[in-house]
């Protein structure tokens, strides 16, 4: 299943707002029951299986933490736990990227009305990852056949200057085909909102709804189920 | 439909005048080469086309260029892009997206055109054009070739009256380079004006109808095709450019080598006879699945040079990579003077010249580059580096950082490096693609000045002008399995001719 791009930046939103207006554990694990769900729903199996490893690797760590009671392990908890709030936002975010188009994307941000200037970067950074990675690997090698050891200075320094030439090129390249109009940009997919993206951003909002109003102690009169 | 009047131009950073006085006039629907040696000013005429200068790179610029009636100075680069379209040198840096569907509408969204009209002239792109089957693609899993035939649509879906092309096939392959030729013809029979700036000139002779030569920023040579066609070989070889009609070329032309064909018929040279490289039952893997290289064996002596041949995806990269010890997802046996070598111990001994040898350039001049190595016991002295330079033609850029150099100079200093390790093996991937005559020469000579000092090298090449002048061998690799192994003489030549087929790409 595909939702609309639009919705799942408005799921990305949500998702942080609950994880940090979380008040126990418990409700957290609702979060990530229903991020699951959702993974399986649009079939990002892989993604799903190493989120939920991951989370429950976190756990399981927090609990060792917790066995003993010193300085060290105190601050290891700590640091865990704000690790372990980020997870579920990346947990979607990683099933997002799976299943959406960059055109699709920047669709969604202009139909947001987000200005071009914060758009085009936005693609440009999107198109750079590729590259960055390429002109990486090929920097590696040649470092290899000269069996020569990774330094920052020996792999920053080429590296900045062939992202600069081909930054220059990428800009010409775009004013040719017309990146520089001042007329308003469209774009070949017109998006549409269906009955599964009205359902699934109900189900989100709720839940955020339910999250800041208290979370599951609030059914429980509450008590908090887990410390977080 | 084009009209140059009177231009001089020079960039805003230099002072050297980069166009002296140019006129030109193209007729609707001409053809026209633009050639001459490398810095001649013909990619700068394909900038005053497109608009590129002087919207975006500045300079003083003086004189007239008008496009289907539109003034290239005072019109917006925008309402140019529907004018004339532009396909670049570079196939990795002139795409906005990572979907092929998604670039040829990127234009067509820019402008604002509404959605179905965007979606109808993806299809009437694709369908005259002939590439629907590179549609909806991730654009960084294309080959080289397809990723400029996207180029093409991207520009032609905007349907502009002209086309500018800057050494559109300098990254190809001959097969790809075919595909593009038989693409360039359709734009002619559709009555599209094209600009081509080129230094590989076989493939053009299909579609071209004129030929500007352009010599130290002037335009010094003007001719009908027919008529420039028509040069002698060793005219045209004094104008420096590259072979017109590859059929042609005849093994004694302008190439010095083969006028003394005799040695490599006879070859190993110099009483090196036994072989120094082993290579035997490799294969080897690319990621997971199956082997990109099936059981190949051979072998080559100190002096060889060996041309690697074959298509797209027949292995040779991989073959190459696997020798230096950067593939090492590989099984067989490798063996330098007779030990048996790791694929870590590979390199160092064995050195790629990478296609972009700007990559393989660490440091802040030209002598420390050659000076760098893994540790202090291997740094050579600084009178080889001296002797290394000197044979290059380096000595004058001694002190010079390399990333401001030419990318010939670029080159010369990584075979600098190798040589300064003494690396007995050396693999040059494409060391002459987007090179002009003098340049190639200079690659040739370099690869001779290797073998006399017994060093055994590999070319992958799909330049079948340097093959002549430089190869001693071929290796024709096919699906990953060395599907022949012979040495280049006068009567081997037919069997290259047919791995090359120019006749059934072009007419395809």
């Amino acid at each position: 299943m595909s939702l609309d791009p639009r919705v799942k930046l408005l799921i990305l939103v949500l998702i942080n707002v609950v994880v940090f207006a979380s008040p126990d554990l418990a409700t957290e694990w609702l979060c990530m029951g229903v991020i699951a769900a959702l993974l399986a729903w649009m079939g990002c199996w892989r993604q799903l299986v190493y989120g939920l490893l991951f989370y429950a690797g976190m756990m399981g760590a927090l609990y060792l933490c917790g066995l003993t009671d010193n300085f060290l392990t105190a601050f290891m908890s700590m640091m865990i736990i704000c690790f372990r709030k980020v997870i579920p936002t990346v947990f979607f975010a990683s099933g997002l990227i799976a299943t959406t188009k960059v055109g699709d994307l920047v669709s969604a941000m202009q139909s947001l009305r987000i200005p071009k200037v914060i758009v085009i970067p936005f693609t440009v950074t999107l198109r750079f990852f590729p590259t960055a990675k390429e002109e990486f690997a090929a920097i590696r090698d040649a470092a290899r056949l000269r069996g020569l050891r990774f330094s920052m200075e020996r792999t920053l320094v080429p590296m900045m200057m062939r992202c600069a030439n081909i930054a220059e090129e990428l800009s010409a390249a775009s004013v040719t085909r017309g990146i520089e109009s001042t007329r308003k940009r469209t774009s070949m997919r017109e998006l549409r909102l269906g009955a599964s993206d009205l359902g699934v951003a109900v189900v989100f909002s709720a839940l955020t709804v339910f999250a800041v109003m208290g979370g599951l102690p609030l059914l429980m009169g509450g008590v908090p189920l887990l410390h977080a | 439909m084009l009209n140059i009047e009177a231009v001089n131009f020079h960039y805003g950073e230099t002072h050297e005048q980069c166009l002296h006085d140019v006129s030109l006039h193209v007729k609707a629907g001409e053809c026209v080469l633009l050639c001459g040696e490398s810095g001649c000013g013909k990619t700068t005429v394909t900038r005053l086309v497109n608009g590129l200068i002087p919207h975006f790179y500045e300079g003083e610029f003086s004189g007239k260029v008008v496009v289907s009636g539109l003034d290239v100075t005072k019109t917006m680069p925008d309402v140019l892009a529907g004018t004339v379209g532009s396909v670049f040198q570079n196939p990795r840096s002139q795409f906005f997206s990572l979907d092929t569907t998604g670039e040829i509408a990127f234009g067509c969204e820019n402008l604002g055109l509404s959605p179905a009209e965007i979606r109808e002239r993806v299809k009437k792109t694709s369908a005259e054009l002939g590439i629907e089957r590179l549609l909806d693609r991730d654009i960084f899993a294309l080959s080289g070739g397809e990723k400029q035939l996207i180029a093409i649509a991207a520009a032609y879906a905007l349907s502009p009256e002209v086309f500018v092309f800057d050494e559109p096939s300098s990254n190809l392959d001959w097969n790809a380079v075919g595909e593009l030729a038989h693409l360039m013809l359709r734009l002619k029979q559709a009555g599209r004006t094209l600009i081509v700036a080129e230094h590989r000139l076989y493939w053009l002779a299909g579609p071209i109808d004129r030929v500007v030569y352009l010599r130290g920023g002037r335009i010094a040579g003007d001719w009908q095709a027919a008529a420039f066609l028509a040069l002698p070989e060793r005219e045209r070889a004094e104008l420096g450019l590259r072979a017109l009609n590859p059929e042609a070329l005849r093994p004694s032309a302008s190439m010095v080598v083969w006028e003394q064909a005799p040695m490599q018929e006879q070859a190993p040279t110099q009483g090196r006879t036994a072989p120094n490289l082993r290579v035997s039952d490799l294969s080897a893997w690319y990621k997971r699945g199956e082997p990109v290289l099936r059981g190949i064996s051979f072998e080559a002596r100190p002096g060889e040079s060996v041309a690697i041949l074959g298509g797209n995806g027949a292995g040779k990269t991989t073959l190459a990579r696997t020798l230096c010890g950067l593939n090492r997802k590989a099984v067989g046996k490798i063996t330098l003077n007779g030990s048996k070598l790791s694929p870590k111990a590979r390199a160092g001994p064995f050195y790629l010249v990478m296609q972009e040898s700007g990559y393989q350039l660490f440091t802040d001049s030209v002598e420390n580059e050659l000076l760098l190595s893994k540790n202090r016991r291997s740094r050579p002295t600084s009178e080889k580096v001296g002797e290394i330079l000197e044979s290059l033609s380096l000595t004058d850029f001694r002190e010079r950082h390399p990333m401001s150099l030419s990318g010939g100079q670029r080159q010369r200093t990584a075979i600098g490096t190798a040589m300064a390790h003494e690396a007995e093996v050396l693999i040059f991937d494409e060391p002459t693609s987007g090179l002009d005559y003098q340049n190639m020469r200079r690659v040739v000579a370099v690869i001779e000045q290797l073998r006399a000092e017994g060093k055994a090298v590999f070319i992958i090449t799909h330049d079948y002008e340097l093959l002549l002048a430089a190869c001693t061998r071929a290796l024709v690799l096919e699906d990953g399995r060395l599907k022949a192994d012979f040495p280049l003489t006068k009567d081997s030549i037919g069997r290259i001719k047919e791995i090359f087929s120019w006749t059934q790409a072009s007419s395809k």
